[in-house]
């Protein structure tokens, strides 16, 4: 009897092949495994550079099989643009969490949006600093408690959460927009066609694509892997709402 | 950049940070990011308009941190690049420059010094020294710094500095002032090839047919980092070895050694002429190589000496050299300048006078 | 012949989230007895019919999942 085995899903070529020091249930080896998925679909992996933050994932280079970069914190963007302006056929990303991305990087981030720099920006939107120990973001819910918010963030002195995506989509040089969510099996497809939209975008040269992927953190959520999706579903979702805001160059109203 | 004649020697008349810029494109250089501070504006201006006419890139970066990074991507891509700032501007940078050093990037800074600390003044100074030579950044990293005294020197050494930056990976600084920065003096232009890039295999270009690249400087497994600063201190024991570079001038028979850099040496040169016209035996020890520094003729030049008057625009921190280099053997007196101050050459031509006038008594 | 489709689990990749087993529409999934390396119990077919969704290698953080068409029903390959 002959045995066919045909293989209908494998794990990805640019994947390394290496487990994931990232927590149980993180995003971060989610949204890697789907990088590495949309590298080998595009075939870009050969001429993908990409630049890691400071943050859990500053071992981005461990897992995905590409040319990688680390920056100082928040100043992910400045390297990538360097680097795409010295490699211009090369698809660079950057790959930021919340502190990189909305704090300490915050004017690298606006400005590189607005040059409309030719390079993919992913933001993991976690609400925490989870690398240090939980502590409070630019995107931490009111109420919500970590080691340096201890009774709960509090708007009048501490600020709001910021929306990244909201806050990009004033300016008029980026090309893509989108925030997805890692709440279920649909918005981790829906996460894939994102990162597939940007990295084609920037294949084409079409301009600056920013991906804001709203993220479980099992650890600082303290709840389960299935909980903490929960979570970002009916909490993070509602705060920070998954859409496309801005597609081919254009605002695209709520 | 005003030019009296183009001739075949392609002599100048220029200012130096233009000098500087100018020497940067012809060694090589197609990256340049910075952000507008005076008193190098010139530099900046100079990158924004010619840089793109030899296929390069400028960018005026949002910040004196996006710009040395900018510095860091470009580098790590494998190009020549670099980036310029005035005293407080390199301070934003030290982040950046401690990650290129520990990433062994390749990389030319220039600092056209001003007065500091804080926000200080515009005017031309030496207090960034200490900054440049003594690490600035975290960690322990050494950075080549070069010290030019004249407008055709902020020229040639930019070639320099681009080829010892491949030479050894490292950043390396060129460390001017406002004065130079602004002064217009006629140069012969570097002319001929840049000098060449060497194979950079580390580099990030796409991992297409090879392993990945990773350009990196975290290394948390037991013993990778210590491991790691001894490669780099090795790297440091050759350019120790091998780069230094000063000049002496009158320095054979000499009673009193004035030490001095930059801008400084240049008004102390005249000064010694003065000095020696009236009989007093002074010469004049230069570093231009202010790291790694040139320690050992400058001890056999005080040991002959016995005597060095060190004049600086800052409060003393080459001093602090020349006293390790002196190793007990010369007295050590001191001329400073800081705040923005210029000294005459009349200033210090009556420092070396009471100088003398001291030694005699003692 | 009826095709059949088989998970193969990375067992020393697995963190025991658990998220395969909880969206597995057949609950074709179920945490072994065994541990791997980590001490960690990984998920494993339990012989109801795996429909070949492949939700649960989509929701696996740590691509530990691949999922085969087989299209012999009598062989049964385990990692």
């Amino acid at each position: 009897m002959k045995n066919k085995r045909q293989v209908i899903y494998a794990r990805p070529a640019s994947l390394i092949r290496r487990p994931m020091h990232y927590c149980e249930g993180c995003g971060h080896s989610l949204v890697h495994k789907l990088m590495a998925e949309v590298m080998d679909e595009l075939r870009i992996r050969q001429k993908t550079i990409g630049v890691a933050p400071v943050g859990c994932a500053v071992f981005a280079y461990y897992y995905l099989k590409c040319d990688i970069s680390e920056a100082p914190h928040g100043r992910t963007p400045a390297v990538a643009t360097g680097i795409k302006r010295t490699r211009p056929e090369s698809i660079v990303f950057s790959y930021q969490g919340d502190g990189d991305l909305a704090a300490i990087g915050m004017a690298e981030t606006i400005h590189t949006a607005n040059r409309g720099e030719n390079i993919t920006v992913i933001f993991m939107n976690n609400t925490v600093y989870g690398m240090t120990g939980g502590q409070m973001a630019p995107t931490t819910l009111p109420g919500q408690q970590t080691p340096t918010c201890p009774s709960g963030r509090e708007p009048q002195t501490m600020g709001a959460p910021i929306r990244v995506c909201e806050l990009l989509n004033t300016l008029e040089r980026p090309y893509h927009i989108e925030r997805v969510a890692l709440d279920s099996v649909q918005g981790i497809l829906r996460t894939k066609k994102a990162l597939t939209t940007a990295f084609r975008a920037q294949m084409e040269g079409k301009g600056y694509s920013f991906v804001e992927i709203l993220s479980p953190c099992p650890t600082y959520f303290r709840l389960s892997p299935r909980e903490s999706m929960l979570y970002v579903k009916n909490t993070l979702s509602r705060r920070f709402p998954p859409r496309i805001f801005r597609k081919e160059g254009v605002v695209l109203n709520a | 950049m005003q030019k009296k004649k183009k001739n075949s020697n392609e002599r100048v008349l220029i200012t130096g940070n233009e000098a500087l810029a100018e020497a940067a494109m012809r060694a090589g250089c197609r990256f340049y990011a910075g952000y507008p501070i005076t008193p190098q504006n010139e530099l900046t201006a100079y990158m924004a308009k010619n840089m793109p006419k030899r296929g390069g890139t400028f960018i005026q970066a949002e910040s004196e941190l996006a710009a040395i990074n900018m510095v860091l991507g470009a580098s790590a891509a494998g190009a020549r690049a670099m980036t310029s700032s005035s005293s407080p501007g390199i301070s934003l940078k030290q982040e950046g420059i401690s990650y290129m050093a520990g990433c062994q990037l390749p990389a030319v800074i220039a600092n056209i010094q001003r007065g500091g600390p804080g926000l200080g003044s515009i005017d031309p100074s030496q207090g960034d020294y200490f900054q440049a030579v003594k690490g600035g950044g975290h960690g322990d990293y050494r950075i080549i710094v070069l010290a030019p005294m004249s407008v055709q020197e902020m020229h040639d050494l930019t070639i320099e500095a681009f080829l010892l930056a491949d030479r050894y990976r490292v950043p390396v600084m060129i460390l001017a002032d406002g004065r130079l920065g602004q002064m217009m003096e006629p140069i012969s232009l570097h002319r001929g090839a840049p000098p060449p890039v060497p194979a950079k295999t580390w580099a990030l270009t796409g991992a297409d047919g090879r392993k990945p690249n990773c350009i990196r400087s975290l290394l948390v497994n037991e013993g990778e980092l210590e491991k790691h600063n001894y490669k780099l201190q090795k790297c440091y024991g050759a350019i120790s070895r091998r780069e230094q570079r000063h000049e002496l001038a009158l320095a054979r028979d000499c009673d009193l050694l004035v030490a001095a850099w930059g801008t400084c040496a240049r008004i102390a040169k005249g000064a010694v002429l003065k000095a020696r016209a009236r009989g007093l035996k002074a010469g004049l020890f230069r570093p231009v190589t202010l790291w790694p520094f040139p320690s050992a003729p400058l001890a056999s030049a005080l040991r002959r000496a016995r005597a060095a008057l060190v004049v600086e625009m800052n409060c003393g921190q080459m001093l602090e050299d020349v006293r390790i280099a002196s190793g007990g053997n010369a007295k050590i007196f001191f001329s400073g300048y800081p705040g923005g101050r210029v000294p005459s050459e009349t200033d210090i031509l009556k420092a070396i006078c009471r100088t003398a006038a001291e030694i005699r008594r003692r | 012949m009826p095709a059949r489709y088989q998970i193969r689990v990375i067992r020393n990749f697995c963190k025991g989230c658990e998220l395969c087993v909880g969206i597995c529409p057949r609950k074709a999934i179920v945490l072994s007895v065994k541990v791997n390396k980590s001490g960690v119990h990984f998920p494993e077919p339990n012989g109801n019919p795996c429909i070949g969704c492949g939700q649960c290698a989509v929701i696996c953080p740590e691509a530990a999942i691949e999922i085969f068409m087989v299209s012999d029903a009598k062989k049964e390959k385990k990692q």
